[in-house]
């Protein structure tokens, strides 16, 4: 799954220990969602969408729906 | 929460926090404590230094610090986040995995003439599959 964090974020004017704090989680689990290594759970997904004030389906892109 | 410097071995593996990070202390302290423990008991054991009944004292202090150990590892999971315990989880399934294997076929190399092991060897298999299982992690989500 691909996603707009990192775009969002320096949009910002955020880090990524900025928006760990914000999420309460790990600035390592920030930069492996923007590095695409990991896809957070519906929960996270949905705080992130909170914090931008986005849906989730404005951050996040579904591989085959982009194609 | 005060996040460290990005992609260290030890904050992908062991949290960012310092609740997270005083939680590994105590977990490293706590096995520590086990390991000395057992390794006292043994030589009380094997220089015959105590008899019963205060053997099983002796005998029973690593089993408290053990579960003492067991319980402050699983606070410490709980307080890390979703990716930090996937990687936990990770490291622990590999470390299960290989102790397994380790215990369900070496009693066959037994049998075929190799030195017979005690517990000693698939602790040790454990903790070290344990490490394996977060530097794989590092490498992977660094």
């Amino acid at each position: 799954m691909r996603n707009r964090l990192k775009v969002l974020r320096a949009e910002r004017d955020w880090t990524q220990g900025d928006l760990a704090r914000e999420l309460a989680v790990s600035r390592q689990t920030v930069n492996a969602i923007e590095t695409e290594k990991y896809d957070p759970s519906l929960p996270l997904a949905f705080k992130i969408a909170r914090v931008f004030q986005l849906k989730i389906e404005d951050i996040f892109i579904e591989e085959e729906t982009n194609k | 929460m005060e996040p460290r410097k990005n992609g260290s071995f030890w904050t992908v593996c062991f949290g960012s926090s310092p609740r997270e990070r005083q939680t590994a202390g105590w977990f490293s302290v706590a096995s520590l404590v086990w390991a000395a423990s057992w390794v006292a008991a043994a030589y009380i054991f094997k220089n015959r230094l105590v008899a019963a009944p205060a053997s099983l004292a002796v005998a029973a202090v690593p089993g408290v610090f053990a579960v003492t150990m067991v319980l402050v590892f699983m606070r410490y999971l709980r307080e890390l986040d979703e990716l930090q315990r996937r990687i936990q989880l990770g490291a622990l399934a590999f470390s299960l995995g290989a102790t397994w294997v380790a215990i369900a076929t070496y009693p066959l190399f037994e049998t075929a003439g190799a030195p017979k092991a005690d517990a000693a060897p698939y602790i040790f298999l454990m903790v070290l599959a344990y490490m394996v299982g977060n530097i794989v992690a590092w490498v992977r989500y660094r």
